[in-house]
């Protein structure tokens, strides 16, 4: 469908695009502008002197009204200087799309960041938008995802929520490069073997290779639940290995691989409390044989759940508790995985001097490693559009995703100015 | 007694029969205009109650659906002040109330949006959402936590809100002259003995049933927080406050809340009261 299509020139069109709209476009009443610009910087706990993150970024979105009726076009623009990886300073056209309406449909084209899911914090069901990892949790999670290329409709009325989602482009996680302290290690560093890696080939961007997505919501009086189906690609690559025993050598070859999913969601009020929960059933995941010497692969369901509850406390407590797995299903030896992967949440905050004054304290706990990741805050208004943050974030274990960062304890300070 | 004494006798009875019955309906006739539809009914007087003071302030119309533009100033002890911009769009489902409210400014709370479906039912839970634009995502929020301050302001969600008549017992205290207007004064004391407040105390308007004044007291009886309506005026046809102030004596803290718009039966649709609609992220 859109064979001439790539990220580089969407970039290119997009940005001109919008600019040639920007100086058209009636700068009315009707046409807003916001944004920030934000400082942040962390440093070790023991080392003063050395950073684990230091970038300015700033943002800006602009709505203004589109030129056909009832139409609107947004624009988000970013421009980042990171001062540990130049590589990652730039300027970036973040979302660029069309609100409009059709008779009932409301439709949604271009670039733009599409959420599912109940869960705060963790990825059960939310997995259109891809992620930014290249500073792992040092980033605010919500702030992680990267915006898709699609073409949105949604249809309501008082049966429902309809929800279609066309994505022609696909967009992986980023990941960290290596030799960032935000990296991930090795995972062949303990082998004494040669290996060899491959590019990865990504999906030639054609009608066979898009994305689709369908959702049903509804939203009734103390319950809300969706139902969601997703036909996509995973957001990372499959490292495919070729031995070549005789030479001890092994080649790897990254290969991305189609995703499907079913998912649920469903939040629930009682009282001082909302309940959540969310479900999402893989079928016919790829997972690679323990046996490093073995290029076989294997295909396994995967359901990915969560429990959480949300309790007003009162007087300005507030506290948010999740509990998820990812439970591989029919799972036996030879399948290089973990059956379960139990992960805990806990967020626990209270606000002073009229919302002025925000402490938190966030955790996550990795059952399935014995390790986590806290992270203590503070963040004060010091006016309507100024505001400073320091906190301290605290990595513990050896193993699993968290344990990996474990010499990455920091503390850090923001401060952000919003317009 | 022979036959002619009889009928003496029997005609006597009869005159006299006669003229107590030409009496009664002679007293019938006078009286008659006095009797029925043309007549004023004569009634004991009767006090009206707190609660039907309570039903007059809920019950004054107020339009089918409202649409302001409000601005929230908060002032500290400090006079440090802070201004929260907001939408806010109203429409009366029965008893019941849809609104959302949407942030116009500062930058930091812009474009959060709240969406309230409040049920007069006070054993129904009011069903509450937040769309939070850093997240981009809607959330479903305890819609129980009426006593809980709203944004950082002064009102609690309550305060803001429409309590229903049945929350509370009310009695009516007194009357009192204030700025020229005869009020009411009505105590209410709610049914919930966990309520935030002990006792609410309110001066009403007896010409057109709006609260001039409230007190609220917190549980140890002690006089918490003020509202004072500082400006009413009539628009569209409607009894509207545009000025409001809200002084808490413990926190030494003030919101004052001032209308720059005020729209009535504007015919808004009732899909603006949605969360696909919040979605969005915008409210026109």
């Amino acid at each position: 469908m859109i064979p001439f299509l790539n990220e580089p020139l969407l970039m290119f069109l997009m940005t001109a695009l919008s600019l040639i709209l920007l100086i058209q476009a009636p700068l009315s009443a009707e046409t807003e502008m916001n944004g920030f610009v934000e400082y942040y910087h962390s440093f070790k706990n023991d080392d003063i002197s050395d950073f684990t993150s230091s970038r300015s970024r700033f943002k800006l979105d602009l709505y203004t009204p589109a030129f056909a009726k009832e139409s609107d076009l947004f624009f988000s623009f970013s421009g980042l200087f990171n001062r540990l990886d130049n590589q990652e300073s730039g300027f970036y056209a973040e979302e660029f799309y069309i609100d409009t309406t059709f008779k009932d449909w409301d439709f949604r084209i271009g670039r733009q960041l599409i959420i599912w899911g109940k869960a705060d914090g963790i990825a059960i069901s939310d997995f259109i938008s891809p992620r930014d990892m290249t500073e792992f949790l040092a980033r605010d999670y919500d702030d992680t995802r990267m915006p898709v290329t699609a073409v949105k409709a949604v249809h309501s009325n008082e049966a429902g929520e309809m929800e279609l989602i066309f994505i022609p482009l696909y967009r992986q996680n980023k990941m960290a490069r290596p030799g960032s302290v935000w990296a991930m290690s090795n995972p062949f560093k303990n082998y004494n073997i040669d290996f060899l890696f491959s590019g990865l080939e990504k999906p030639a961007h054609n009608l066979k290779n898009s994305e689709y997505a369908f959702k049903f919501s509804r939203y009734l009086e103390g319950i809300d639940y969706s139902l969601g189906l997703f036909y996509s690609w995973e957001d990372n690559p499959v490292y495919r290995r070729t031995p070549d025993r005789p030479q001890n050598r092994i080649c790897i070859t990254p290969e991305t691989t189609r995703y499907k999913a079913v998912s649920f969601e469903c939040a629930k009020a009682s009282g001082d409390f909302v309940y959540r929960t969310e479900f999402a059933y893989q079928p016919d995941k790829i997972f690679l044989a323990s046996d490093i010497w073995s290029n076989r692969v294997f295909k396994k369901d995967v359901l990915n759940w969560m429990f959480g509850v949300d309790w007003a406390m009162g007087n300005t407590w507030n506290l948010t508790a999740q509990i998820t797995d990812k439970m591989v299903l029919g799972l036996n030896p030879l399948v290089l995985a973990e059956e379960h992967d139990y992960l805990g949440t806990l967020s626990l905050g209270k606000n002073f001097w009229n919302e002025t004054l925000d402490l938190r304290l966030m955790y996550y706990a990795d059952f399935t490693y014995d390790s986590g990741f806290a992270r203590f805050s503070g963040e004060y208004s010091v006016s309507d559009s100024l505001r400073v943050s320091m906190g301290t974030d605290i990595f513990y274990g050896s193993k699993g995703v968290m344990g990996e960062f474990n010499e990455n304890d920091s503390i850090w300070i923001k401060t952000k100015y919003l317009f | 007694m022979n036959l002619k004494k009889r009928g003496a006798a029997n005609f006597r009875e009869y005159k006299a029969l006669g003229i107590i019955m030409g009496l009664f309906f002679f007293g019938v006739f006078l009286i008659y205009p006095s009797i029925g539809k043309g007549t004023k009914i004569v009634k004991k007087q009767t006090k009206i109650t707190g609660k039907e003071v309570a039903e007059l302030v809920k019950n004054r119309p107020d339009g089918k659906d409202r649409r302001a533009v409000l601005t929230f100033t908060l002032i500290n002890k400090r006079n440090r002040k802070r201004k929260r911009k907001v939408l806010s769009i109203q429409k009366d489902e029965g008893d019941d109330t849809k609104a959302v409210m949407c942030f116009l400014s500062p930058g930091d709370v812009k474009n959060t949006i709240f969406l309230q479906y409040d049920y007069d039912n006070p054993k129904k839970e009011d069903d509450k959402w937040l769309y939070l634009p850093a997240l981009r995502r809607v959330k479903r929020i305890s819609g129980s936590k009426k006593s809980e301050y709203f944004m950082g302001t002064d009102f609690t969600y309550d305060d803001l809100g429409d309590r229903s008549v049945e929350e509370d017992e009310h009695r009516l205290v007194g009357s009192e002259v204030i700025d020229g207007h005869d009020c009411w004064i009505k105590e209410a004391v709610s049914k919930d003995k966990d309520y935030m407040y002990s006792k609410v105390v309110s001066w009403i308007r007896k010409d057109i049933h709006v609260p001039l004044k409230v007190d609220f007291y917190d549980r140890h009886k002690k006089l918490l927080k003020t509202m004072v309506n500082e400006k009413i005026k009539q628009t569209d046809g409607f009894w509207t406050v545009w000025k409001m102030k809200m002084e808490n004596f413990h926190l030494k803290h003030k919101t004052f809340v001032t209308y720059s718009e005020f729209k009535y039966n504007q015919g808004v649709k009732d899909s603006i009261f949605s969360v696909s609609n919040i979605k969005k992220g915008r409210i026109k």
